[in-house]
């Protein structure tokens, strides 16, 4: 019984708040708990699930990426182009992974190297980022219509989430180097004790550039299935995203400044977002009120998760 | 003796570095303007670029408050969005007296800032994220308050705060924002509040070591800075005669970039409003000459976040190389 109720414990309480928002729904709507609904929800859950988890290994390392909405704007610009241009499915995807390695990179260099406060860096990129993605499409999306590559983000014989599938190897992947690899056991040094890392031979600056770069890069592979999905590159579309992903990391348990958290827990937190939205037109809430509704839930969940952790802490 | 008197001028101009390299800035920037269009610097171009720059002059002097004492306040934007959406609707649907309008406008801008200031302070969320996240519910609720129309076409009365010439002179704006920089400053110079905000920037802990109840100060800080922004805001409406529901999203970047181009450094605990009301200038200056040069405006985030990265840079390249210079002369 004991050990029953340590599982439990282990268990955020957001979780428990998710599942109560999904009951309340499916009451409120017979159609809410269908097979067709889910799969549904999973395609939108899918892309953002890939960039909290970049957001995750950032905000481990102690920093932040305002930019990761611009970055994966400006990826799917250029694998919108490379996809019209005719390249071959993995060309597109090596394009996708390298354009937001670069922008990763670029942020990198100037945070690690120059020593400048992440959300300053950021925020200015977030403006070069965009500002590329406007004058590279004139203010209009690029549409895409290469079957082969729209599979990668659509419904295969309307029943296969294709795009869950990819995004989720993408998070299994995440997982993977946060759990096998130096970089994943770098970033916790850099978030919780960077001096003690540095003092005992680690590269901080490289590895704090790597962090950056890394997140670049699977904030581009979203890229190539967001573009998939929605059939279109849209120089417009990233605004918010790099909000909801920092959003759902804290929700998700991850702590700005004492390198704690992990990417497993970030999950909670893409859940919770993603039903929210999904109910509101359940529950018929006006899609005027939607954005405000919205942002004020996210606010309270991070000041409730952010107190709770702080009360743990000071046990 | 001619040694150390030596000395002692190299570090003078060592302390200058920072002020004579953004003057450089302006004067490059000016010069630009000059040869573009040779009536800039005629006496109505300089007026209208002062009364052009008022918006975001207040805004600065708000954000430079918070970044003294805490860090940036990224909601400011929205705050006088909505401020400017409840101001303007109060005064056209429901025919309120506009300095009512203004007084209810002001007050729910302190209000945000009261919330921000107990995330922030009690709470314990880093001011970028909980300001940053703030703005979007706020921009929401700006939504929801207009369903998405403009609201333009105001009373002459309530335009001339931002439309106003005084005695056929000054413009009206200039003297507001005038009156706006000279409160700020003193606030932050003279009172016990500014010291203690910059006590509070620069050294926390100390801070609260020597008696300073280091939540209540920056809870102020943001409450100041909500004040302005949405002050900002009616002065706003007030100028373009419209607003909509996005009407404050486009000012964020020029605020940062003018707060920290005034030499207000980042970690807080430095700088002050003379020198944003500057960074504001060069910011209006450097504007005009996009406008001047039709620069399209895709490109205008671009070039200024690119303007925000060099500032930050040079204040940081220009603060190692004094503490390297000033570590060699002792």
């Amino acid at each position: 019984m004991a050990k029953i109720k340590s599982i439990f414990k282990q268990i955020p309480i957001v979780t428990w708040f998710v599942l109560l928002m999904i009951i309340v729904f499916s009451f409120c709507s017979k159609q809410y708990l269908t097979l067709r609904n889910m799969r549904i929800l999973l395609q939108q859950g899918s892309v953002l699930l890939v960039v909290a988890s970049a957001a995750t290994f950032i905000i481990i390392s102690g920093g932040l990426d305002l930019s990761l909405g611009g970055i994966l704007t400006l990826s799917g610009v250029f694998v919108a182009i490379a996809v019209n241009a005719g390249l071959p499915i993995i060309l597109v995807i090596l394009i996708g992974a390298l354009s937001g390695f670069l922008c990763g990179a670029f942020n990198g260099v100037i945070i690690s190297y120059c020593g400048l406060q992440p959300f300053i860096v950021t925020l200015g990129t977030q403006g070069i980022f965009y500002g590329c993605a406007l004058a590279a499409t004139n203010r209009v999306g690029i549409q895409v219509s290469d079957e082969k590559f729209l599979t990668l983000g659509g419904l295969i014989n309307g029943k296969i989430p294709m795009a869950f599938i990819c995004c989720f190897v993408l998070y299994l992947f995440a997982i993977f180097v946060q759990n096998r690899t130096r970089l994943g056991r770098y970033v916790y040094v850099i978030g919780g004790n960077s001096e003690g890392g540095r003092l005992s031979g680690i590269n901080i600056k490289f590895w704090k550039w790597l962090t950056y770069s890394f997140a670049g890069m699977l904030t581009g592979l979203a890229a190539v299935v967001l573009v998939s999905r929605l059939e279109v590159a849209d120089p417009l579309v990233g605004s918010k995203w790099e909000f909801e992903a920092i959003a759902a990391t804290i929700i998700g348990g991850t702590s700005m400044n004492i390198g704690k958290g992990n990417v497993i827990g970030t999950i909670i937190g893409v859940a919770l977002l993603t039903v929210l939205r999904s109910g509101m037109n359940v529950i018929r809430i006006p899609s005027i009120w939607q954005p405000a509704i919205i942002g004020i839930v996210i606010i309270m969940a991070i000041v409730f998760q952010v107190s709770i952790a702080s009360k743990e802490i000071k046990k | 003796m001619s040694k150390a008197l030596k000395q002692n001028k190299f570090k003078l101009s060592v302390d200058m570095l920072p002020a004579i390299s953004r003057l450089c800035i302006l004067i490059v920037i000016v010069l630009l303007g000059v040869g573009i269009d040779s009536s800039f610097l005629s006496l109505r171009n300089i007026s209208n670029i002062f009364a052009n720059a008022s918006i975001l002059i207040i805004l600065g002097i708000g954000q430079t408050i918070t970044v003294i004492t805490n860090g940036p306040d990224l909601s400011s934007g929205s705050v006088m969005t909505i401020c400017a959406v409840i101001a303007a609707i109060l005064i056209k649907n429901y025919n309120v007296n506009f300095v009512i309008a203004i007084l209810i406008a002001l007050v729910v801008g302190g209000i945000i800032g009261a919330i921000n200031g107990y995330m922030i302070a009690y709470v314990g969320i880093p001011s970028f994220i909980s300001t940053y996240g703030l703005q979007w519910a706020i921009f929401g609720f700006a939504y929801v308050l207009l369903q998405g129309y403009v609201l333009y076409d105001f009373d002459e009365k309530f335009r001339f705060i931002g439309n106003g010439n005084l005695f056929g002179v000054i413009q009206m704006p200039i003297l507001v924002t005038l009156i706006c920089v000279l409160l700020g400053h003193l606030l932050l110079k003279k009172t016990t509040l500014g010291r203690k905000c910059y006590a509070v920037g620069s050294n926390r802990v100390s801070a609260s070591m020597s008696g300073i109840n280091v939540n209540t100060v920056i809870s102020m800080a943001f409450v100041i800075s909500g004040i302005l922004s949405a002050f900002a805001g009616v002065l706003f409406v007030a100028r373009m005669n419209s607003v909509q529901s996005d009407s404050g999203s486009s000012y964020l970047l020029p605020v940062l970039a003018s707060v920290y181009m005034g030499g207000t450094s980042v970690s807080g605990g430095e700088g002050g409003v003379l020198g944003t009301v500057f960074g504001a200038m060069v910011m209006t200056v450097a504007t005009n000459c996009m406008n001047l040069l039709s620069v399209p405006s895709e490109w205008r985030d671009a070039i200024l976040g690119v303007l925000i990265i060099i500032t930050v840079l040079l204040d940081v390249v220009v603060k190692k190389r004094m503490q390297s210079i000033k570590i060699v002369s002792a």
